[in-house]
């Protein structure tokens, strides 16, 4: 993986040496030569894996726009080294409270650069793993339940364009199946389920770090463009996805089922990583959109697919966690009785297919024992 | 002759496959239809058109059909997605040079396309199907 | 999915694109990656040496590039094979966006040589 470097230096010499001293060992070399211009960069700064930046600069110095810099939540993780001719103790203090992790000093040596690039890039990854890592499980012992309803979408959540209803009911207190709604700026919805493989304690914790990834990595969802915040279609965003969350990171497979609704283009785009795939209940039908995709985790070498169709008023498209399909009693599978319930529903509101359907699954059941995690999520174009 | 048809999941994966058949029917024919660089977008934005625009469902397919000697080749798409507008397929090719940068249209070269790529674009509508047919005259080498 | 091969700050950005296509299945994460490297009044040299086929999509995404750069001498095309070199007649772009037959001429184009 090739890693992206910024220098910021007003010398132009010595940004040629940096570049000199890092271009034989492969990484992707980029310049600025002011502080201001750095800062300039905005959210753009997230594309560098580390920044290598000179202390004495005109106008705004390295540690002021280090400061700066840090001040912003999307710039926290990014390691900064100062490059700096300065040898008192006093400078290299205020460089770490300015929020720099290291300190080279200037003339600094091919090698030393390498090396010290080459450390920081691996610490700063190590250190992401396990920063998220603590996080979660100092969360989760604490305060279990509270942070996944936090990620949660709150029980007033609305959209202009679609009525939206939900019955969120984890077997245990916490959960390994999450969802949210993502809004977009060009008026599209995007809906989606995370099933981690499993339930209880573990699945959860890796339930809340993909979420919290979702939500707090934007560009994993949606891109920007021109300020604007603009879907991804879900086999990219299943790639993505995948890179960040092999399995080796939380030893856990997950499973995700995801939809983006837009009511102008009246369209739905919807994508699955190893989970089944959301019912769609239009004026003649109801059937499972017909996608597939592998699990997460796996780099299994096929790709995610994803497949666009109308989504016209008064459809809904109802997404259940597979937990519900794969119940069972003496008749066999509730997925067998999906198509007609859905039919018999397709007429009523959101909110009351979601009830009723929760209603059958009740007396599926029948005081027997539900073993997984329910989730059902309906969403009617008005 | 040499005709080939095939059902194709209404999805951008289908395109691989797409390629594949016209590889495959230019090699049975004979023909280098690599020559012919055009033959392949037109039949991928034809494809993907009905994908994006179409209304097909999930567990729709689309019939392509292809047939070639080495003197034509026809591609047929039969869908069941909504009923195209005819005047789709008069629709000209964005006017570019003309305009500032900032109003350059970044949609709707797909259909002007393949009607400059192809010797002849018919569209019927039969049966509650779409019928989309490309003609490509091949040189006779 | 572009590469920074060479830069001379408030210059040139010399940018390879990756993949083998540029088309409906990874338009928009061109349009994003790309987004990330703009910088005021430099000039953008995307080298589609690697790239055999681009589709109305993938066209779709280099103007809204060229749009987004804002002035068609800051952008250049190079290593354009022959499908995307008739791509442009077609649509006429190839009066709109600036081309180069490989990079190294791009290069001397922005003074790098």
């Amino acid at each position: 993986m090739t890693h992206r470097i910024l220098v910021v230096d007003d010398s132009e010499e010595n940004r040629l040496m940096v570049r000199y001293c890092l271009a034989a060992d492969g990484y992707e070399v980029d310049e600025l030569d002011s502080g201001q211009e750095l800062l300039d960069l905005g959210e753009k700064i997230v594309n560098f894996d580390l920044i290598l930046l000179d202390v004495m600069m005109p106008n705004l110095d390295g540690f002021e726009t280090c400061r700066r810099l840090k001040n912003q939540k999307f710039a926290s993780n990014i390691p900064v080294i100062f490059l700096t001719a300065e040898t008192e103790e006093d400078s290299r203090v205020s460089g770490f409270e300015a929020g720099g992790i290291d300190y080279i000093l200037k003339p600094f040596g091919r090698k030393e650069l390498g090396m010290r690039v080459k450390s920081h890039l691996a610490l700063s990854r190590k250190l992401n793993e396990v920063n998220s890592q603590n996080e979660t499980l100092q969360a989760n012992l604490k305060r279990g339940a509270e942070i996944q309803t936090a990620f949660l979408p709150s029980k007033s959540f609305q959209h202009p364009d679609f009525n939206i209803a939900w019955n969120y009911q984890p077997v245990e207190h916490i959960a390994g199946d999450m969802f949210g709604f993502i809004n977009f700026d060009d008026g599209s919805l995007g809906v989606y389920l995370l099933d981690v493989c499993g339930h209880g304690t573990s699945a959860a914790l890796v339930a809340s770090a993909v979420c919290g990834a979702i939500t707090t990595n934007r560009k994993l969802m949606g891109y920007e463009v021109q300020g604007k915040y603009f879907p991804r279609d879900p086999s990219e965003f299943f790639e993505l996805l995948s890179e960040h969350f092999p399995y080796e990171k939380y030893e856990s497979y997950f499973t995700f089922s995801y939809v983006v609704i837009n009511s102008a283009n009246s369209s739905i785009t919807a994508g699955v990583a190893g989970h089944p795939p959301p019912y769609q209940i239009n004026a003649f039908d109801v059937h499972k959109i017909n996608v597939v995709g592998p699990i997460l985790g796996i780099d299994l070498g096929s790709k995610w697919q994803s497949q666009t169709s109308i989504f016209n008023e008064n459809d809904k498209i109802v997404i259940v966690s597979d937990g519900i399909l794969e119940l069972t009693n003496e008749h066999g599978r509730f997925e067998k009785y999906m198509n007609f319930l859905l039919s018999k529903y397709a007429s009523c509101s959101a909110a009351d297919l979601v009830k009723s359907l929760h209603a059958q699954i009740n007396e599926f059941v029948d005081n027997g024992e539900i073993k997984d995690d329910l989730t059902i999520i309906c969403i009617e174009n008005k | 002759m040499v005709e080939l048809s095939c059902h194709l999941p209404a999805n951008f994966k289908s395109i691989n496959t797409l390629r594949e058949l016209l590889k495959y029917i230019g090699e049975e024919t004979d023909t280098k239809l690599e020559k012919y660089s055009g033959i392949e977008l037109a039949l991928i934005e034809i494809f993907t058109n009905i994908v994006k625009h179409s209304g097909v469902v999930a567990d729709d397919l689309i019939d392509v059909r292809l047939r070639s000697d080495s003197r034509e080749l026809e591609i047929k798409f039969i869908d069941t997605g909504e009923k195209f507008l005819p005047t789709i397929l008069e629709t000209v090719m964005p006017h570019m040079t003309t305009k500032k940068i900032e109003l350059l249209p970044e949609s709707g070269f797909g259909v002007p396309l393949v009607v400059s790529l192809s010797d002849s674009v018919r569209y019927e509508r039969k049966d509650e199907k779409n019928f989309t047919t490309l003609i490509f005259v091949l040189d006779e080498d | 999915m572009l590469k920074l091969v060479d830069s001379k700050l408030k210059r040139y950005k010399l940018l390879k694109v990756e993949s083998l296509v540029l088309d409906c299945t990874n338009f928009s994460e061109f349009k994003f990656d790309l987004a990330m490297e703009l910088r005021p009044d430099e000039t953008i040299i995307l080298n589609l040496e690697n790239v055999n086929f681009v589709d109305s999509s993938g066209l779709g995404a280099l103007i809204s590039g060229l749009k987004a750069i804002g002035n068609p001498d800051h952008l250049i095309l190079c290593g354009l094979n022959e499908q995307i070199v008739e791509l442009l007649e077609l649509t006429c772009l190839d009066k709109v966006f600036k081309t180069t037959k490989d990079y190294q001429a791009a290069l001397e184009e922005v003074g790098a040589r």
